[in-house]
């Protein structure tokens, strides 16, 4: 079931992104969540033209225990909205549509969104834990078969496809290499160094079939977001970048064992529910921003959300279509895989500079809308567009 | 010493069985459907009502992983190693390692039997081998 379309299509474009920021992106060994995600606001603030005073809502993430009280403390804000999900690592899409629920509701007037990630400096490792969190996840037994990290559950899934579909591993390169050729283009990005299929395939395996190159990097920033609602947006420094579709649809049936689908019965209600709001297809879109923890999430999200047919992905991805200058540019900045592991809100960052035409040698031409996907077991999707 | 499973209240069950070297898994009492991991209620039919009921422990290799990086030192000896998802014939997917068999052999669809590991006075694991 998905949501009341009804209901959603009147907060179709009602509200925008104003301003966005970032930290630098690196290894700080000093850092802390807390100096990264307001250096990031500082900027989106600038961005924006807005000051600290104009805000009213606050939403706060970081993959770390990053407080909502004390980053109201620190900044010296006393919201009237706002809050923290604990969701994860895919909490981002959750949150910029709470914003804008809260923002269309009326509950408050202009929200910043701040998210520090201090993953590297603090040793985070994404696996090897042994402390058993029943309230999250089943996975007491786990540890004795020597299963942890997130990417094993991620290398069940491209096991699977290759297994189902014939795919293959010179055909996933395709992602990372093409993702690294956008970072090389972003000045910002982490990852400049070229990458070849033969440096691919040549590269450890972490978690068989994935390869050291199919995995997200693990660094320090920050990153910030402004939204309000249009009509404000309009008053401001910057040509709104609207929000014109959301969707959403978690996977929890079945789902505590590393994932043994490809949630083909469940991500596609998130595609359906995007555009029936948004108003507009899959080939009104002019680039795609895909949470990418692992590579494969690329070829899930195409073929759920409707781009290719289940197991074509593979083929889909191949001959520069994903490229800047192909007809469908994935992942400008250069993603989790090459740019910053921002958790997804470099990915919206990046879908507003792409629609404000400010991407530099990485702009897509004439950029109308572009969507944001985020892949199971909590999918959720946005598309922004331009205003006129 | 690989890292022993946190036991908790609800699937208490599936160790004492596995104890008996048993593959014993919740089964609805009003709609029959088996589940795993353990839950208090089917989320068939919502029944509160079940049963531990020994499988017939044969199943079939959806997917597995190598593991080429040891995240728990107790593993650094058996690199590369694999973990494997079965669906057993009763219906649920379990975890596990496939032994007797080197992993470049291991193929989706291949039929295997479990077998248990006595770890401990306290711990048999589950395991499975190729059929």
């Amino acid at each position: 079931m998905n949501g009341d379309l009804q209901r959603l299509k009147a907060l179709r474009d009602q509200t925008a992104i104003v301003g966005v920021g970032a930290s630098e992106q690196g290894s700080f060994p000093d850092a802390d969540p807390y100096t990264l995600a307001i250096k990031a606001l500082r900027r989106a603030l600038d961005d924006a033209g807005l000051k600290k005073e104009d805000l009213d809502g606050l939403i706060v993430q970081g993959p770390g225990n990053v407080s909502f009280v004390r980053m109201g403390e620190m900044l010296g804000i006393n919201p009237v909205a706002g809050g923290n999900f604990d969701l994860g690592g895919l909490a981002t899409g959750p949150l910029i549509q709470q914003a804008a629920m809260m923002l269309h509701a009326g509950l408050c007037r202009t929200v910043a969104l701040v998210y520090g990630n201090a993953s590297r400096a603090e040793g985070r490792k994404f696996g090897g834990d042994t402390v058993v969190t029943p309230g999250r996840e089943y996975s007491s037994a786990f540890y004795y078969y020597g299963l942890t990290s997130p990417g094993a559950a991620s290398a069940f899934q491209t096991r699977l496809h290759f297994e189902t579909y014939g795919t293959g591993p010179e055909q996933l390169a395709t992602v990372p290499i093409t993702q690294r050729q956008h970072a090389m283009l972003n000045p910002d990005s982490i990852k400049k160094d070229p990458l070849t299929l033969d440096k691919y395939m040549n590269a450890r395996y972490v978690c068989e079939p994935l390869r050291l190159y199919d995995y997200c990097l693990i660094n320090d920033g920050g990153v910030a977001l402004i939204m309000t609602t249009t009509d404000r947006a309009r008053d401001l420094a910057k040509r709104p970048i609207l929000l014109a579709g959301i969707g959403r649809q978690d996977t929890y049936r079945n789902s505590s064992m590393p994932t043994h689908t490809l949630w083909r019965d469940t991500m596609p209600r998130a595609a359906e529910q995007v555009y029936a709001m948004a108003g507009v297809g899959r080939d009104d879109i002019d680039a795609l921003m895909v949470y990418d923890s692992f590579s494969i999430n690329i070829w899930l999200s195409l073929e759920n959300f409707g781009f290719c047919k289940p197991g074509e992905a593979g083929d889909f991805t191949q001959g520069g279509r994903i490229a800047l200058g192909g007809a469908l540019p994935i992942n400008t900045h250069g993603g989790h895989l090459s740019d910053s592991y921002m958790q997804g809100w470099l990915h919206q960052v990046e879908a507003v500079r792409q629609l404000r035409g400010e991407a530099g040698p990485r702009q897509v031409a004439d950029a109308r809308h572009v969507q944001y996907i985020c892949r199971g077991n909590l999918c959720t999707t946005m598309i922004y567009r331009r205003d006129a | 010493m690989k890292p022993l499973p946190t036991v908790l209240p609800l699937e208490r069950p599936y160790w004492d069985h596995a104890r008996e070297h048993r593959l014993a898994l919740q089964r609805c009492s009003a709609c029959g459907v088996f589940r795993f991991p353990a839950s208090p209620v089917c989320a068939e039919c919502s029944s509160d009502q079940f049963a531990w009921v020994p499988t017939k422990g044969i199943g079939t290799l959806v997917s597995w992983v190598v593991f080429h990086k040891s995240y728990f030192t107790a593993f650094n000896d058996e690199i590369p190693y694999n973990v494997a998802l079965v669906k057993v014939d009763e219906g649920p997917v379990l975890c596990t390692n496939v032994i007797g068999i080197d992993n470049d052999r291991l193929v989706a669809g291949m039929r295997l039997r479990v077998v248990f590991e006595d770890v401990d006075e306290t711990f048999s694991i589950p395991k499975f081998t190729p059929l």
